[in-house]
């Protein structure tokens, strides 16, 4: 009944909209739903995002509000993050605050007679709040300017309009869906005895793009709204919704849409694309041109190469780039460099290249670049002068300029070093801002405040370090919640630390790096090592110049600091390491296992997974299983988070290292929770790999 | 000097970025504090222009005031010139045609317009010739457009070049497209030496198109 209605409304709507001729170059985007994820306001549709698009969608109507952070994983999977705040909806009349993920899968790409279909599960590790899984299919009419989506859902999905299971004819076990979560404590499993269980029901719609700007969307929906029919007194009048949504230009998509019958809503998406920042190739400075070779007489060759007064230092200086050696010897020049500006080595890089070949006199012909980590040696790359010379301006420069390039470990330099070089100082001064989040009495906190950090490094590999904090600003001391868990408290004392504390010491360390053996590298730091913990650090992690595998160790030694983040310390510490495999999947697609013993004294291992893309913009999600059982980590069952990371250069188009990084976990409670060390090796070490530099070699000729 | 006008972007970076003892970061936010103030030019293309090397005006044609001066620093064993301006863009010229820029954000990695380029110096009614760009993406995904364009005379047209010098040309459209993307560069070039004394010339959607008009001092 309720089916032939929504196809009498869709034929009707269609029929009409078919009459009228339109122009060709619209430019379609795939709708989003009040989840985030593709589909039209509550339904969802049988497509997906262009490949990388991360999205935030804002959702308000009657008294629920959503949240959502959305990301295309690869071309054909999604996933999202979700907040939901819904007044009244506890069974007690208080206000249920909720956290949900979603994936989803695209079985078939939309042909010209086949629709592209979607498989996805809808909250499947939150409180199951909306817990559904469906199958959708969509297609495309009228120069794509119609799209037509039927799909079955179960669970939430499948709660108007439901008949018993058809997968039920595959298997009994299909038939009665599982009870979910019955408590908070068994809140963020998987919960499998759910997904596609139990009744099914039937859904469907349409979005249609009126004009360039405005589209409108319209759905028959099979969620009951049950929970929110009894608890908080919604009003379901009508199966369908109807929305209409205005485009702007860069993607932002503002809609207002009615909600069976009875409320009004409003959302706003705004997507990003990581792949296009603003300036995709800078606007840093040009790079030195390529000057014709001269003899060593014109060049009045013959000073102290090793000093920083040669002509070779400064020009490099003038680049950002520091010579820290350097021998020339027959034809050859061999550079040790400490690149301070270009996100990308490859730029450095090409760079160095440059400034030598118009420093050096004519018949040197092969430079070799020695990168630096902190001093030490990372890797050799040579090149010939001839190569640039004939590459400058080539229409396939780029990679040209790659397969001539020899890359290889530098497990000691091989240049002499320029005087004066060491120590070396620097200093920074800025604002930061530490939010909090989800916590039910203020889902939002967070401090602003100005930190002060600095660093000498008397010698090649030896770094003192440290940051302090005063915070301005902000309401982290406001939390009230003391912490529930009954393991060590490793981390759920964060507010106490927040409420204990005005001017911190963020970090203050000794670290050393070294090279015990070619493609080995070494760690060890010790001091206030983060926020929470203090000790020492050491780690070895093997990585060769090529290739796609990575293996680190790590040990610490860790003591819990007091809260107020100065000098002193609490009485329980832990022996604390990890075994680590990283992974190159290519694609930038970045995996990672550590396998060990956490602050708590649990052991386990945390399963990482990034995306990045050539531009240094990061997307990745972890979790985190030890042998805590879910019942004694608490609300949440186990660590797990999303985290993003914006390259400076990303947001501003100059040249400028580092970014802003973010994790978002629903919870941060005690069970897996890691050491915060800083300078990791394998994040130091990876730019300077092949991998890596050839990732970003566009960037050697700018 | 103004074609990096990115106010709210530096101001913004700025507050993000704060003071520090990196040069790099300390100019950002210079600039952003002291707005439109002049930088001091840069020291090779001083010293290109103290030694009397060409130039030319030149404007962006999607930004308001964008205007700056190249002059050519070298050229190579290939032919090909590197120009720069007083706040380091650079461009890759190559006998008046762009074949590489460097610093507008959007930039051209390397062309190859030979094929016009000959087109317009034989100075034939109409021609068609290949066009390749490679974009500067900065990602090893290079990918590179080739264009089919129609090299067409449209006008003779004099061209003021200085307050006593005025070139006799000929107006030359080369319509571009590879079904995604068209433009349209216009060419003036001098009658009997064929130089292409002024012209625009697309770079890319997002930087849009650079006019150059040669400097006779």
């Amino acid at each position: 009944m309720h089916i032939r209605q929504l196809f009498t409304n869709v034929c009707s709507f269609a029929c009409c909209a078919m009459a009228p001729a339109f122009a060709q170059d619209v430019s379609l985007g795939v709708p989003t739903s009040s989840f985030g994820t593709p589909g039209l306001i509550d339904m969802p549709t049988g497509e997906v995002f262009s490949d990388g698009t991360l999205k935030t969608t804002t959702v308000f109507h009657g008294g629920t509000q959503k949240y959502n952070l959305s990301f295309q994983i690869s071309p054909r999977i999604f996933g999202a993050f979700r907040y939901s705040i819904i007044d009244d909806y506890e069974v007690t009349g208080a206000t249920r605050y909720d956290r949900s993920f979603d994936l989803g899968y695209l079985l078939a790409e939309e042909t010209a007679l086949r629709p592209s279909i979607v498989v996805a599960l809808r909250d499947f590790g939150g409180t199951g709040l909306y817990g559904s899984e469906y199958v959708a299919a969509t297609k495309h009419f009228m120069d794509d300017r119609l799209a037509l989506t039927a799909g079955i859902g179960w669970g939430r999905l499948g709660s108007y309009g439901s008949f018993d299971n058809p997968l039920g004819a595959v298997s009994d076990v299909f038939d009665t869906r599982g009870d979910g979560p019955s408590d908070i404590t068994e809140v963020g499993r998987l919960e499998t005895d759910q997904w596609f269980r139990g009744d099914a029901a039937l859904f469907g719609g349409l979005a249609y793009q009126v004009n360039k700007n405005l589209s409108f969307k319209l759905e028959y929906s099979s969620d009951a709204y049950e929970a929110e029919v009894t608890r908080t007194g919604f009003e379901r009048k009508t199966p369908i919704n109807a929305a209409l949504s205005y485009g702007f230009k860069n993607g932002t998509e503002l809609s207002v849409y009615a909600l069976h019958g009875s409320e009004v809503g409003f959302m706003a998406n705004f997507p990003i694309n990581p792949a296009k920042p603003a300036y995709v190739s800078g606007i840093e400075e040009a790079p030195p041109a390529l000057m014709p070779r001269r003899t060593a007489a014109a060049l009045s060759w013959g000073g102290d190469l090793h000093s920083k007064t040669s002509p070779l230092f400064a020009a490099l200086e003038a680049q950002g780039i520091t010579l820290e050696g350097v021998s020339v010897e027959g034809a050859t020049a061999t550079v040790r460099i400490a690149n301070g500006r270009y996100p990308a080595e490859a730029q450095a890089l090409g760079r160095t290249a440059r400034v030598l070949a118009n420093n050096l006199p004519e018949d040197v012909t092969t430079f070799r670049v020695e990168n630096t980590l902190n001093g030490i040696t990372t890797s050799r790359i040579t090149l010939r002068r001839s190569d640039l010379e004939e590459l400058e301006y080539d229409l396939d420069g780029s990679w040209r300029t790659f397969v001539r390039a020899k890359i290889e470990d530098a497990p000691e330099t091989e240049a002499t070093t320029v005087a004066g070089v060491y120590p070396k100082f620097e200093w920074r001064i800025t604002p930061y801002l530490e939010p909090s989040l989800f916590d039910p009495d203020d889902p939002v906190r967070a401090d602003f405040g100005i930190q002060a950090a600095g660093s000498i490094t008397p010698a090649r590999g030896l770094v003192f370090a440290g940051a302090i904090r005063q915070p301005l600003i902000g309401n982290l001391d406001t939390s009230t919640r003391p912490s529930n868990s009954i393991l060590q408290h490793v981390r759920s004392d964060a507010p106490e630390y927040a409420k204990q504390s005005d001017l911190e010491i963020k970090y203050l360390t000794a670290e050393y790096f070294f090279r015990p053996g070619k493609n080995v590298f070494g760690r060890v730091t010790a001091g206030y090592l983060e926020t929470m913990y203090g000790g020492v650090s050491s780690e070895l992690l093997w990585m060769p110049a090529h290739g796609s595998l990575a293996l680190g160790a790590e040990i610490n030694y860790a003591k819990q600091r007091d809260f107020d983040q100065l000098f002193g310390f609490q009485d329980y510490d832990v022996v604390t390491g990890h075994a680590s495999v990283y992974y190159d999947f290519g694609g930038g697609y970045l995996g990672q296992v550590d396998v060990g013993r956490y602050l708590a004294g649990d052991y386990g291992a945390t399963f990482t997974l990034d995306r990045e893309f050539d531009n240094g913009f990061r997307v990745g999600a972890f979790f985190t299983l030890t042998d805590v059982p879910f019942d004694d980590f608490g609300e949440g069952s186990f660590d797990k988070g999303i985290r993003i990371n914006i390259p400076i250069d990303w947001l501003t188009g100059s040249a400028t290292k580092g970014g802003y990084g973010t994790t978002i976990r629903p919870l941060l409670r005690d069970g897996g929770a890691r050491l915060d060390v800083r300078n990791r090796l394998y994040e130091l070490v990876r730019g300077s790999r092949t991998n890596e530099l050839e990732d970003r070699w566009g960037k050697f000729w700018r | 000097m103004i074609l990096r006008s990115l106010g709210l972007m530096f101001v913004s970076f700025a507050v993000l970025a704060g003071c520090s003892s990196d040069p790099n970061r300390m100019s950002l936010m210079k600039q952003a504090l002291a707005g439109k103030t002049a930088i001091q030019p840069d020291a090779d293309f001083v010293a290109a222009q103290n030694a009397g090397a060409p130039g030319y005006v030149a404007g962006l044609q999607n930004k308001k005031n964008a205007y700056t001066v190249f002059v050519r620093q070298t050229v190579n064993a290939k032919g090909e010139e590197t120009w720069i301006s007083p706040d380091r863009l650079s461009l890759g010229m190559k006998d008046g045609m762009i074949i590489a820029t460097r610093g507008f954000g959007n930039d051209i990695y390397a062309a190859d317009v030979e094929q016009t380029l000959q087109a317009l110096k034989a100075g034939h009614g109409a021609a068609v010739t290949e066009h390749f760009i490679t974009p500067l993406s900065g990602s090893s995904q290079v990918e590179r457009f080739a264009f089919r364009c129609q090299v067409t005379r449209q006008s003779r047209e004099p061209v003021q070049l200085s307050d006593d010098y005025i070139a006799d040309t000929d107006l030359f459209h080369e319509t571009c497209r590879n079904g995604q993307i068209d433009f349209r560069n216009l060419f003036w070039v001098e009658r009997g030496s064929r130089e292409i004394v002024q012209s625009r010339q697309w770079i890319s959607e997002e930087t849009g198109e650079l006019a150059l008009r040669a400097i006779r001092r």
